[in-house]
């Protein structure tokens, strides 16, 4: 839901599919997109493509803004884990703006989806 | 930073230096990790952390090669090792269920402050793996009784464990309060490698990745994890 509220903001057209898709697709309208995607899915599954991933990002974007890439993939992997640890509902703004795409892309699919009456 | 932790943290291998305020967050995580808690000594929340470590490594391998914890009944109930274990392998398959067993068999405040240990270590090791750089040894554990402290105002909103009843923001910023301590080291985590103070603006200016940029690497993270949330 932020992805797609921080693209309407910049009036760029984020796909989020690229995004939570099964499979990294394109730039999904953001710049950097795909080696943005490739990097984090490669370092949340400390996959054998993440060194390769790493050097591509690191090449394209810089020494600067990959520290917070990396930054963003480390917090994330905590920030996901306290929610579905603790079992918190979906906040009801976000629950009722996201009740399109969530059904679209099978996010309410994820077991975490029983948390949110 | 003149502590210990904090020169521990200092990523002089990564390929580019690391803010300050990373840094800080982290050795400021690592120092109250070596601590006693609200519930568990520092020996118990130390060896948490290295189960966690351990357990965040053996990811890349099938469940069927991932052997089975080893919990040491000295340290701490069998039950803790295998909380911690799911949370950093499995942690979409908590539900209703593990969790009220898991608080059954360690307490509710003893399971947010292990949920906290985990998910914190993780956060750190994941940031150090991303990077490329060796990830910092834990700490050496402190002496001390854990306190016994439990914060006044928690209540159900229908998650798995108990939170603050009096709260305005969303609930992953509550979804620890039975733990306030390390919740507010949890926050300087967010903060420093994610957003606080600027995170209800949808443009970020002055720096380096564009919020779209950050939110897609989020959303990427979470859809690998299986996230709903």
């Amino acid at each position: 839901m932020l992805l797609r509220a921080s693209g309407q903001a910049i009036d760029a057209a984020v796909e989020i599919e690229g995004a939570v898709g099964a499979v990294v697709k394109g730039d999904g309208g953001v710049p950097c997109g795909h080696l943005l995607a490739q990097f984090a899915e490669a370092a949340t599954r400390g996959s054998e493509e993440l060194a390769d991933a790493r050097a591509a990002l690191l090449a394209e974007v810089g020494g600067e803004r990959f520290i917070e890439a990396a930054a963003t993939v480390g917090v994330f992997n905590g920030l996901v884990r306290v929610a579905d640890a603790t079992g918190i509902p979906l906040d009801a703004p976000t629950h009722a703006g996201s009740a399109g795409f969530r059904q679209e892309l099978g996010l309410d699919a994820f077991s975490g989806a029983r948390n949110t009456p | 930073m003149p502590s210990a932790a904090a020169d521990a943290f200092a990523y002089r291998d990564a390929p580019h230096v690391v803010r300050d305020d990373i840094r800080a967050a982290h050795a400021a995580f690592w120092e109250r990790l070596a601590r006693p808690g609200a519930a568990w000594t520092g020996a118990q929340r130390v060896a948490f952390a290295a189960e966690a470590r351990a357990a965040w490594m053996l990811r890349t391998e099938p469940p069927w090669l991932r052997g089975q914890p080893d919990p040491d009944p000295t340290i701490a109930p069998a039950f803790a090792t295998l909380a911690v274990r799911t949370i950093a392998l499995d942690v979409h398959k908590i539900d209703r269920v593990f969790a009220a067993e898991a608080i059954a068999a360690l307490g509710e405040a003893a399971y947010v402050e292990l949920v906290a240990v985990s998910v914190q270590t993780i956060a750190i090791d994941a940031f150090a793996e991303a990077l490329g750089v060796a990830r910092v040894p834990l700490p050496t554990p402190l002496p001390g009784e854990p306190s016994g402290a439990r914060p006044e105002g928690l209540g159900d909103i229908g998650a798995h464990v108990a939170c603050l009843l009096d709260y305005a923001g969303p609930n992953v910023g509550r979804a620890m309060s039975g733990a306030p301590d390390d919740n507010a080291t949890f926050f300087g985590l967010v903060g420093s490698m994610y957003a606080v103070t600027d995170f209800m603006e949808m443009v970020w200016k002055d720096r380096p990745l564009s919020r779209p940029q950050v939110e897609l690497i989020a959303a990427r993270v979470s859809a690998v994890n299986e996230c709903f949330y």
